[in-house]
């Protein structure tokens, strides 16, 4: 059960605080919202690219926190889902009662090319002497080939990505709140083409986190995660990066939550890029007929869908590691009625993925969940 | 120069880039050391703007070498979508090099 969620500030010139400082202020704001206190928590996991040479122990230490459960993930992207899955089978095993989720990074100038030109081994021995310039090249390839593929132009990106921009004007968290329109995204400059500007996540620096619960506090809504499935290396990096391999998990997914993709109210979609939204909701089966153009004018355009109620990290910001919990955080929030002016109405069921680590040309994780409000 | 340093299964021949350790098909810890040049441009692109800290500049793409693996790599001149071309590593990168060179 997730009983809160929190998000510190996105900014794009950290200050002084450190990875540290932004994890611990995400904790207190999680654990505010759900009602628990620091000597309550006895189960902490962890992810950040910024931690070296710390590790779950060191933030443990850090924060205060006397624990009985403990894990570090590396999945970037994907790390979000991957430490709820362990939390919530933690918590329901009875090996820990309440369980801290953090995520989050400090980027300072030159942090996030130094990451992207080492973050993994196949990237450092042989993207970087290219110069690939970091990820955006080669989803920029890959955006190239779902172009291809369905017959898409970069007005579909376009409508997606203003979609997400006109969300996050109502999200007072959000990076980028001003309006954007089409001609704005197509005359951006560009970054790798088919990339324009608008096509690639804001890095910032901030953390997010959730609170898994054994029992939550009585009185406000709680969440349930009804359903988590994760694909790990689904193709060994020989396809074109089109399918996530949640499209071999989402009759699990879809058969264990007890819904299916015409029941969800909201959907928050691991959004690095504009082009991997579309290729997830088509993995899980919420895109009508295979037609993404079409999907993203008439159910995202028209919020048919809320999908990236918080504008989502093309216009939220990438806050590292915290982008794999971004969208985990503004499910609950949805669900739990805390979203402001950006309430869905009535929200109960909502869809959350994740994706990333890119092992070489694409990302080599993906997961997803479906989560439920409980009154 | 040097053609692409592919990994040969010894076991089922699988060929694959960058190196594993275990085959992706057969589990084989057995590998054959060896070079593969020719393959087909799959995707180009340019490299317009990179964060700070990292160089733009390069075009880059897909090339699908003919034994299997799709590699990426610095597109030389005229090596564009649908060309063959010969792929060969120049400080430490595959650069695809347009047929005849």
């Amino acid at each position: 059960m997730i009983a809160g969620a929190a998000e510190t500030r996105y900014a794009r010139r950290p200050g002084p605080e450190t990875t540290l400082t932004l994890l611990a202020a995400a904790a207190r704001g999680a654990l505010g919202d759900a009602g628990f206190e620091l000597r309550d928590v006895d189960g902490l996991a962890v992810s950040s690219f910024t931690l070296a040479p710390d590790h779950a122990a060191d933030v443990a230490w850090r924060l205060g926190l006397r624990l009985r459960w403990l894990m570090e993930d590396t999945s970037g992207g994907a790390s979000g889902l991957n430490m709820l899955q362990h939390a919530t089978r933690a918590v329901e095993a009875g090996d820990a009662e309440v369980v801290l989720v953090l995520a989050g990074d400090r980027f300072g100038e030159g942090d996030f090319g130094r990451l992207a030109a080492a973050y993994n081994g196949a990237t450092r021995d042989h993207l970087a002497p290219i110069p690939h310039g970091g990820p955006n090249a080669l989803f920029a390839l890959l955006t190239l080939r779902h172009m291809r593929a369905e017959g898409l132009t970069r007005d579909t990106y376009g409508r997606l990505v203003v979609a997400q921009r006109t969300w996050a004007s109502s999200n007072p968290g959000a990076l980028h709140r001003q309006p954007l329109t089409l001609q704005d995204y197509l005359a951006a400059p560009t970054v790798v083409e088919p990339l324009g500007l608008y096509d690639c996540v804001p890095i910032v620096s901030g953390a997010d986190a959730v609170v898994v619960a054994a029992r939550p506090r009585p009185g406000s809504p709680r969440v349930e995660v009804s359903a988590l499935v994760a694909a790990y290396n689904p193709d060994h990096q020989e396809g074109d990066g089109l399918r996530t391999g949640l499209g071999e998990a989402a009759p699990a997914l879809w058969d264990s939550a007890g819904v299916g993709p015409g029941d969800v109210d909201v959907a928050a979609v691991y959004d690095d890029y504009p082009a991997m939204v579309l290729i997830q909701l088509a993995d899980l089966g919420l895109v009508e007929n295979g037609d993404s153009a079409r999907f993203v004018e008439e159910v995202i355009a028209t919020r048919r869908l809320p999908v990236n109620t918080s504008g989502g990290q093309l216009a939220a910001g990438q806050a590292g590691a915290a982008g794999g919990l971004h969208g985990l955080v503004e499910a609950v929030r949805q669900l739990r009625g805390r979203a402001g002016e950006r309430q869905v109405e009535d929200a109960r069921v909502a869809l959350v993925t994740g994706y990333g680590m890119v092992a070489y040309r694409y990302g080599a994780c993906a997961n997803a969940a479906v989560l439920r409000r409980l009154e | 120069m040097t053609g692409v340093p592919v990994s040969v299964c010894a076991r089922c021949r699988r060929v694959v880039f960058p190196a594993r350790e275990l085959c992706p098909g057969c589990g084989s810890s057995h590998w054959h050391r060896d070079e593969r040049s020719a393959g087909v441009v799959e995707d180009a692109t340019v490299v317009e703007r990179a964060p700070r800290g990292l160089r733009a500049g390069a075009r880059v793409g897909t090339v699908r070498l003919d034994d299997g693996p799709r590699l990426v790599a610095r597109l030389g001149p005229g090596a564009e979508i649908g060309a063959r071309v010969r792929v060969v590593i120049e400080e430490g990168a595959p650069v695809a090099l347009r047929y005849p060179v």
